[in-house]
């Protein structure tokens, strides 16, 4: 429940700063405030300008957008450094212990927040899109006793271990439009910085009991803990893109009333992030006594990659005459 | 056009002025997040054999930062434990292991440096003789020094500042405790017996197959004398004598086998850090003036009963400057199943610190040691998914052992 006021709370300081921000970058052309290119469409609706003629605002296009976005992500983890609890006596066997992560990209994870573009040319914006971001990944390993002569001596135990850690994120791009337009295609390049709100770590162990007399899978625990502590405050890294936007609606040129939200883009679009340094916290990660020596589970060194498939809606607060 | 120039600059320069805030919060957590892999680790030596099970003793950190282990191994043809060792290095990642001979059985604590290599005391499987073993730690080869045959039953060894080693051990058909002092060629200086006035080999080999009660047979020195614990005058006791020819100077005794001194450190003189077991009950007793030269009992040691331990706690005892302070750490076993270490200061024998190590799966008290990095090395048992016998190690930091001190909070 804390976390998500925080969330809540972090979005409505973002948006309110977004806004002001956009009010200050007004203010500073407003020094000639009717004139062509600071018209703020969304909260004062061109109602102030509507006498203006149409041929005045010919060529206005959208210079601050403040919108939402959200979508989902595929995520995966590269283990830079491995470690072990059970640690194999016998160098030459298979007993490697070692962990099989899920397939890339194949957990996915979500993301919300907003989305706010400022156009530095008829091309190239900046774009500022915080937001709540969960990454998801796991991997399995495997113990297994025997013994040779003896069938019913037997024991297999199976750990799956899943991970879900969020942040707030805050990414930073330079987009690039190919061509101007209503539709528009883009390429963004960028890099972010996330603050982790929250990580928890779920381990579903499975075993399967010979000695005991089972023939199948005897049990099934589950044991889920929080593990703020194991992974570091902040993460960054760099993003790059591409998607499509759409601006629909009327451009201030055509304003006519105090309902018309202007020119509001939607936009699709994709995103590689790629962390650049270990997640864990190297300095906690045997901390956690239930987990290292009760379910002999440690935690690689870690980076984060991730794929972000995006959709949104941006309205326009100002335009701009190019 | 010199307008959007002039924009565009204006632009970057607030995102470049971001991303730098960005970086400087960054920098704090991300920058700072380094530790050596071998300041902290936790292993657990696994096979993939059903029927393995492996008992640790004793560790010790080789010249090379890692570390040799001490332990037994459950063997097919004797209920004795087999000699065992394993080293790893530096990180706790697995070297070498070696079972020296199926004749060497029973290992006792106190695996010691001696030149190059590192010698322990083991028995014979059959004759139950008292052999002096050198291990290579580097080659993991392994060579008989010495083997004393009327030396049987060897329940405690220590080698001897001075150089050479005591060795306690029993006399089966005398029914007697022995004590030897050997040289560094185990070749016997002195040998003598102390009357138990019963016969207490049921108990020793209960103890030494496992099916009982561990008894805490140890010994070593004390200025001018050796002590040895373990069975004397009817009662598990602790026992002083003299240096230079095994004369038994003072006596500390206890009623039967229920009530003795689980583990003894000199921390100066007379003075003692102590844990005693009394029947069900575990006391510590951070400091203890003894009369080495005269006769007590073991209810004389009262102390501070510890509900929390085992029943049948091991303990472990050390002295340890951090950071200029002296302290003694007791390394001991709760009843859940954990390992844990308290930290006495020596000047006031006020507790400074606590820790427990192991959660989930039964971890049990070897031995531990401090490192050369500062950190501290333990030793333990666990029953890997509730059933494995194996070794276990849990190594912590420099900061932890200050954590332990008390030092930092």
């Amino acid at each position: 429940m804390t976390n998500v006021k925080t969330i809540l709370f972090s979005l409505l300081l973002i948006c309110f700063t977004t806004a002001a921000m956009a009010q200050f970058a007004s203010k500073k052309d407003g020094k000639k405030p009717r004139k062509e290119g600071s018209k703020f469409s969304l909260f004062n609706g061109g109602n102030k300008n509507k006498s203006n003629t149409k041929t005045e605002f010919k060529g206005d296009a959208p210079q601050w957008q403040l919108g939402i976005k959200g979508g989902v992500n595929l995520s995966h983890v590269e283990a830079t450094k491995s470690y072990t609890v059970v640690t194999p006596l016998d160098l030459s066997s298979n007993l490697t212990n070692a962990k099989t992560y899920d397939k890339a990209y194949s957990n996915i994870g979500n993301h919300v927040g907003l989305t706010g573009a400022v156009a530095l040319s008829p091309n190239i914006s900046l774009g500022f899109e915080p937001g709540y971001t969960t990454y998801k990944f796991g991997y399995e390993n495997t113990y297994e006793w025997s013994q040779f002569e003896d069938v019913q001596s037997y024991v297999h135990v199976a750990n799956d271990v899943d991970h879900v850690i969020s942040y707030l994120d805050f990414p930073l791009s330079l987009k690039y439009h190919l061509k101007t337009g209503p539709l528009k295609p883009y390429l963004q390049i960028g890099g972010y910085y996330g603050f982790r709100t929250n990580a928890d770590k779920t381990i579903n162990t499975t075993i399967e009991d010979g000695a005991g007399g089972g023939l199948d899978e005897l049990s099934s625990t589950t044991q889920r803990t929080g593990v703020d502590e194991l992974f570091l405050r902040s993460s960054a890294g760099i993003l790059g893109g591409a998607g499509l936007s759409l601006d629909v609606g009327s451009s201030p040129s055509s304003m006519s009333g105090g309902t018309d939200l202007g020119t509001v883009r939607f936009v699709l679009g994709v995103n590689y992030r790629y962390g650049l340094h270990n997640i864990v916290d190297v300095k906690t990660r045997y901390n956690d006594t239930h987990i290292t020596s009760g379910s002999y589970d440690v935690t690689d060194d870690l980076e984060l990659r991730n794929i972000e498939i995006y959709l949104g809606c941006q309205f326009t607060l100002k335009y701009k005459s190019y | 056009m010199y307008v959007y120039k002039k924009m565009l600059k204006r632009h970057i320069w607030s995102a470049m002025i971001i991303m730098a805030l960005i970086g400087g919060i960054m920098s704090c957590d991300i920058q700072d997040n380094t530790v050596e892999p071998e300041d902290v680790f936790t292993r657990v030596y696994n096979n993939d054999n059903f029927s393995d099970a492996f008992y640790p003793i004793n560790i010790a950190q080789t010249a090379d930062s890692g570390y040799l282990i001490l332990g037994g191994k459950e063997v097919s043809d004797t209920q004795f434990l087999s000699a065992y060792l394993i080293k790893v290095n530096s990180e706790g990642d697995f070297v070498w292991e070696q079972s020296p001979s199926e004749n060497y059985v029973n290992p006792l604590s106190g695996l010691s440096l001696s030149g190059n290599s590192y010698r322990f005391f083991c028995m014979d499987k059959l004759n139950l003789g008292t052999y002096l073993v050198r291990v290579d730690d580097a080659s993991g080869g392994f060579t008989e020094i010495g083997y004393l045959g009327g030396l049987q039953y060897p329940l405690a060894a220590n080698n001897l500042s001075g150089g050479g080693y005591v060795v306690q051990g029993y006399n089966r058909e005398d029914q007697k405790t022995v004590m030897a002092r050997l040289n560094e060629n185990a070749v016997a200086i002195w040998q003598e017996e102390y009357d138990t006035f019963e016969d207490v080999e049921e108990d020793i080999i209960k103890h030494m197959i496992r099916t009982s009660r561990p008894l805490p047979f140890m010994t070593g020195s004390v200025d001018n004398s050796f002590f040895f614990n373990g069975f004397y005058n009817y009662s598990f006791s602790m026992g002083f004598v003299n240096a230079s020819d095994g004369t038994l100077t003072g006596v500390i005794n206890g009623p039967g086998i229920e009530d003795a001194v689980s583990a003894a450190m000199q921390i100066s003189g007379n003075k003692f850090a102590m844990a005693r077991y009394s029947y069900l009950e575990n006391k510590i007793i951070p400091s203890y003036n003894l009369n080495v030269t005269g006769t007590q009992v073991t209810s004389d040691l009262e102390g501070l009963k510890f509900g929390e331990l085992s029943q049948q706690a091991k303990f472990q005892i050390k002295k340890i400057n951090v950071a200029s302070k002296s302290i003694a750490v007791y390394g001991t076993e709760t009843k859940s199943g954990q390992v844990l270490l308290l930290a006495y200061d020596l000047a006031d024998q006020s507790l400074l610190g606590s820790r427990y190590l192991g959660h989930g799966q039964p971890y049990r008290m070897a031995d531990f040691s401090v490192t050369k990095d500062g950190g501290l090395i333990v030793l333990a048992s666990t029953d890997i998914t509730g059933r494995f016998p194996r070794l276990a190690l849990f190594k912590l930091s420099k900061n932890d052992l200050e954590m332990l001190a008390g030092i930092q909070m």
